[in-house]
């Protein structure tokens, strides 16, 4: 397709001076190569003078804008359009080709129109007809995926798929106009009109980037998230999130925790615990794979790296039969293809990590990205790290037998070896061989590795006639865990109506821990190792194939079915003392999976309903699990709509979590079978409304998850020693109930905007082994209200978030006591009360950002994490302290971070 | 229209909050008595009996000895046990009531807070063929009270003793079964001297014995374990499972607790047969 460019401007000063000459075309003329002019320090318009002198080109530019710009430059084997992008790298011009081929200088802020931009006056050649295309990224070339299209004025309208293209049928007529919305992009009006190719339309969008928003078109206009679309789902774009307050890294999912339903109090997990939830019960995919464990750090940030993201959706409940094998939310997230159009490079440099990315085109067919993350000692990580560790310390100095350190004793000396890290790696490759397939290549790394081993050595006590004895103890403390995962997808176009989207896919979790003490005695040249503690090892492997068609078997019908097929294998095995295994694991299912869901739009699309089915064949139980779904939408007015969904969702793999960091590995993931561990159900209704004006929505949503089978594992019964701990110990079963309610109000547009939102929630076990009354789950948050709000003042982004959350349960003791042992030692024994019986005080901080934008590829964000510096109870310890023959009870009350500055600077080539 | 969405909102609204039912919010601290008895064949029985600490969120609490229950302990050669209350928690038998032989079983019985409080145990077999590989050990003795580092030959550290005699001392039994044992070490003299003399001001952290029982038939004392010179007893004693349950981590925050490993009904603590064989050693000053 040729585009056709004119010329519209909106500065009223703007007086073109013509250059006009009869042969032979601008284009060509333009596209002359210049093999060597020099100028130094010389006016713009002297040199382009010169240079239309020399070469004939066809330029139009504002002499009186240009006037006082002097350049130095030296055009050396390159086009003029390509040496003046050199030029206005640094200076408030851009350049473009218009419809007659002319080189068109215009200032920055100028908005480029185009045919398309506006209403197209001629009659209409086609009617009901059939139109595909897709949206792009302007300034990348990237398509973009779940953008909406709808021909204005209409309900008519669809969404790009993953791969960015899109199809309306019945579109009335080729003169219509098309409005294009994406989360994080302006606005696009765009007009049809016959000279365009209907089969595979372009439309560019673009990005809405802070310092070039001071001319803003009424109606273009982008929203920081779109939450009101389907039922439950809420929208991101990356791009968004830098602008809102972080604690060391820019991270989608604690963003994800500022909307209503998703529980913003839990600091030590970026996990997404979504309406009453657990973050194991949300499906987690990028690029199509799954991935098993989201948390760098202990869980201050995800594993997720925005730079590599082009897009976030988060469905909260209610999801369509296309997702599945998770009984709460699904996070579906697509990394960057890479930029189309040039090389671009970005860094980011925080207090606690360096960030890293290049995207490039490679021929014309493919392109590239990757992305890096990693974190250094700065004392932002300390500061972390002591959090999670320093509880730790004080379990181990019991068995470590406290030896003073020091080194006034000579010898002896105590060592504390740390070393930790964090990193991740993204890379994508995309293949286009033609207008109908994709194929890409998407890899993620991403590992953590937290040493808090000591050692100390009481050697040297030698020297004794040729005799050398020595003891050597170690704490080993490492934990290490981490993602591996790819997908390779092949996506296809075969018809304006049909569309596959076929993967294969392979993701890997592990999670090591080795918490032990190791002794190492040496008499006479023989050593002897013996290990006393803990150590946990975690494994699992996901092989995934899965094809998804799409079928627009006619207006106002699309039939989305498809085929997945995956095989775990997970390993879990827990040993004390280097030789007992208290928990054996090795675990190994498949589900075949099949579903169909119909998207029927009637009533002048007025009324949109999804039924669909889907059914898995579960090889370990030998079962079939049904699960039928179903939503819908009604737009009773333009701006009133009323929705539902219900279904019924199960989980086959279950992840354990364990909130305390000191007694072990704090995830592992297990395969439900028939007996200790069932298969987990739960049924979902939601139903809710939402008005939405111009500048204003509100939305509401009442949820009810009634699951049976959920997991918990404990500890909290020991087991009678000798005998190990057998599966029915460690794990218990029951049932959880989950009611709430989500509000949100959101000022979408401005130079303030931002949100409300607020939660009322209840979840309630009722696990007979804990108690025979119900109680309340670990992650239930009565209130929850978050306000959210960002301001731009001239080339400054500020930002705040307030969240209150009423306080989490706990489990706290009736009381303590002491035993004297048969050695004439004293043990300390804690009474547990009733299963969360008690809560935390409620929990409220108050995070600020300031963003200062030098330009549009370097900025500088200021963000202070918990400012009025709350201290919010993470958990409690209990001591039994004896003093002057006074045995008494000490509760200390363990905090999360308190006041937390960070400083992140951002840099970008293009 | 927009009036009815409202009201269907309230309602709804309305529903879920009536829809709230009683949960766990109810906390009994101090209900159960705790309890501290090791019997041994051949000695009196003498128990404990002891409130826990309550936890409450205003007051420290402190633990409460209970004295004037009246505590029976029946065994199954017959003969039964009536405690007597002595004062300070404590309960003894009569002088001449002594703890059967071994295998015999003692079944603890008493009323607490209108709850009954019951446990039974047995007395395990003495511990078979205990053998100690040396009788005796020398240790210097290191004076760190005037601040300084005396010289020593060779080097070596203050918790070795320095000395030609820093060694190990390994202990054997017989035990085919598996069954648990533990070893104690008790200094029996009247005025122990320590061996190693602290800096003035400053304590040194104990350097107890840090056993568990174990199911093994062997076991290590090493010489820089001693705390004092002169005569000791080296106790082997075969233990039952309740106790070596007590070994068993116990969490101590929020995120971990466990319920505690105990064996007596309605009531928290040891109730236990114990059986043991002493060996003698004696710490020699160089």
């Amino acid at each position: 397709m040729k585009r056709i460019f004119i010329c519209f401007l909106l500065t009223t000063f703007w007086l073109p001076i013509k250059v006009f000459a009869q042969t032979p075309k601008p284009t060509d003329v333009n596209n002359q190569i210049i093999k060597d002019e020099f100028y130094n320090n010389i006016a713009l318009p002297t040199i382009l003078a010169d240079l239309e002198k020399k070469y004939s080109f066809k330029i139009l530019y504002d002499k009186t804008a240009l006037k006082d710009l002097t350049v130095t430059y030296w055009f050396a084997n390159e086009t003029l359009q390509n040496g003046l992008k050199a030029i206005f790298k640094k200076l408030p011009f851009k350049t473009y080709v218009d419809e007659n081929g002319f080189l068109n200088i215009v200032s920055k802020n100028v908005k480029v129109e185009t045919a398309v931009d506006r209403q197209y006056k001629g009659n209409a050649e086609k009617v009901d007809f059939t139109l595909t295309g897709r949206v792009v990224d302007y300034t990348s070339g990237e398509n973009l995926p779940f953008a909406s299209v709808t021909v204005k004025g209409t309900k008519l309208g669809s969404q790009t798929n993953v791969d960015g293209y899109f199809t309306i049928q019945k579109v009335p007529a080729d003169t219509v106009t098309l409005e294009v919305r994406y989360v994080g992009y302006r606005t696009r009006y765009f007009h049809l009109n016959p000279k365009l190719n209907i089969n595979d339309l372009k439309i560019e969008i673009e990005p809405a980037i802070g310092v070039l928003e001071e001319v803003v078109v009424e109606g273009e206009k982008t929203e920081v998230l779109k939450a009101n679309e389907i039922v439950g789902m809420i929208k991101m774009t990356p791009r968004n999130i830098a602008k809102l307050p972080n604690v060391g890294e820019r991270d989608p999912f604690r963003a994800f925790q500022l909307m209503p339903g998703v529980s913003a109090s839990n600091e030590s997990s970026s996990g997404l615990y979504v309406r009453g939830g657990t973050p194991d019960q949300t499906l987690v995919l990028y690029d199509g794979f799954t991935v098993y464990h989201v948390d760098h750090l202990f869980g201050f940030f995800s594993a997720f790296n925005y730079n590599a993201i082009k897009d976030i959706q988060l469905y909260k409940g209610g999801f369509d039969a296309k997702f599945g094998g998770r009984i709460s939310a699904v996070a579906e997230i697509t990394g960057k293809e890479g930029n189309k159009k040039e090389f671009n490079a970005g860094v980011d440099i925080s207090l606690l990590s360096a960030n890293a990315y290049v995207e490039t085109p490679l021929g014309s067919k493919f392109t590239f990205l990757a992305a890096a993350r990693r974190s250094y000692k700065g004392p932002l990580y300390n500061k972390l790290f002591k959090r999670f560790t320093s509880s730790n310390q004080t379990q181990q100095s019991g068995p470590q037998g406290g030896f003073p350190g020091g080194g006034r004793f000579g010898s002896f000396s105590a060592t504390q070896v740390a070393s930790s890290y964090f990193y991740d790696l993204n890379s994508k490759l995309t293949y286009t061989p033609n207008k109908k397939d994709i194929l890409s290549l998407s890899l993620y790394n991403g590992t953590d590795n937290m040493d808090n081993s000591s050692s100390s050595d009481l050697g040297g006590l030698g020297g004794f006639g040729g005799r050398n004895i020595g003891l050597n103890t170690s704490n080993t403390d490492v934990s290490n865990w981490g993602n591996l995962g790819g997908s390779l997808k092949w996506s296809r176009r075969w018809s304006d109506r049909f569309y596959s989207n076929s993967l294969i896919c392979y993701s890997n979790y592990y999670s090591n821990r080795d918490n032990s003490r190791n002794i190492t005695t040496t008499r006479d040249g023989v050593t002897r190792d013996v290990k006393i503690g803990q150590i946990e090892d975690n494994n699992l492997n996901d092989f995934t194939a899965k094809t998804d068609f799409e079928w627009k078997v006619f207006s106002g019908n699309q039939l989305d079915f498809g085929l997945q097929f995956t095989k775990n294998i997970i390993k879990y095995t827990y040993s004390q003392n280097d030789t007992v295994k208290v928990l054996d694991r090795n675990d190994r299912g498949s589900t075949a999976t099949f579903y169909i869901q119909d998207n029927i739009k009637l009533f002048n699309d007025k009324l949109h309903l999804k039924p669909g089915i889907r059914t898995t064949y579960f090889d370990v139980t030998k079962k079939n699990y049904i699960e039928p779904r179903f939503s819908v939408n009604y737009n009773i007015t333009k701006q009133l709509k009323i929705k539902g969904a219900a279904g019924i969702y199960y989980q086959f793999v279950k992840q354990i979590n364990r909130e305390d960091i000191s007694n072990g590995n704090r995830n592992f993931w297990v395969l439900s079978n028939n007996e200790s561990l069932p298969v987990t159900k739960s049924n979902h209704l939601i139903l809710g409304g939402s008005y939405e004006i111009t500048d204003y929505l509100f939305d509401v949503e009442f949820y009810q998850k009634n699951s049976t089978n959920i997991t918990e594992y404990t500890l909290r019964f020991v087991p009678k020693i000798g005998q190990g701990l057998s599966a029915s110990e460690t794990f218990f079963n029951g049932s959880e109930i989950v009611r709430g309610v989500d509000v949100l109000i959101q000022r979408k547009f401005g130079d303030f905007n931002g949100w409300i939102g607020y939660t009322l929630a209840e979840a309630k076990r009722n696990i007979t082994a804990f108690s025979d009354k119900a109680y309340y789950s670990d992650q239930d948050v009565r209130h929850q209200f978050k306000a959210i709000g960002s301001y731009k003042y001239k080339k400054w982004d500020f930002a705040a978030t307030w969240i209150f959350s009423s306080g989490r349960p706990y489990t706290s003791i009736l009381g303590a006591y002491q035993l004297e042992l048969l050695d004439g030692s004293v043990k300390n024994f804690t009474n547990p009360s009733d299963k969360n019986a008690n809560r935390f005080s409620d929990y409220h901080r108050m995070d600020v950002s300031a963003t200062y934008n030098f330009n549009a590829n370097f900025n500088v964000g200021f963000s202070i994490f918990n400012l009025y510096n709350r201290s919010n109870n993470w958990y409690k310890r209990f001591q039994v302290i004896t003093e002057d023959d006074v045995t008494a009870l000490q509760i200390t009350n363990v905090n999360y971070l308190g006041i937390t500055p960070n400083i992140v600077l951002s840099w970008k080539l293009k | 229209m927009k009036k009815i969405y409202l009201l269907a909102i309230l309602l709804a609204f309305q529903v879920f909050l009536m829809g709230c039912t009683e949960t766990n919010t109810v906390i009994n601290p101090g209900e159960k008595p705790i309890i501290e008895a090791y019997l041994a064949p051949n000695h009196r029985v003498s128990m404990k009996v002891y409130t826990e600490i309550p936890y409450t969120e205003t007051s420290e609490g402190t633990s409460v000895n209970i004295d004037g229950l009246s505590i029976k302990i029946s065994g199954s050669n017959g003969k039964v046990f009536n405690l007597k209350s002595v004062g300070n928690g404590v309960y003894e038998s009569a002088e001449n009531e002594l703890v059967g032989a071994a295998k015999t079983t003692y079944t603890l019985e008493f009323d607490y807070k209108g709850r009954k409080v019951a446990a039974s145990t047995e007395i395990p077999a003495k511990p078979i063929n205990f053998k100690i590989d040396k009788t005796e050990i020398s240790r210097t003795q290191i004076d760190l009270s005037s601040g300084t580092f005396p010289p020593m030959g060779g080097g070596g550290g203050p918790f070795g003793g320095g000395g030609e005699t820093n060694t190990s001392v390994e202990l054997t039994w017989d035990n085919p079964e598996n069954i648990y044992h533990f070893v104690a070490v008790e200094n029996t003299e009247t005025s122990p001297i320590r061996i190693l003399i602290p800096p003035s001001g400053a304590t040194f952290p104990n350097f107890r014995f840090t056993n568990e029982p174990l199911t093994g038939s062997s076991n290590i004392l090493r010489s820089q374990s001693f705390e004092y010179f002169g005569n000791h007893d080296v106790i082997l004693y075969r233990v039952n499972a309740e106790y070596a349950a007590l070994y068993q981590s116990s969490g101590t925050t929020s995120q971990n607790l466990s319920t505690p490993p105990t064996s007596i009904i309605n009531g928290l603590g040891i109730f236990t047969g114990i059986n043991a064989d002493t060996l003698k050693f004696l710490v020699k000053k160089n």
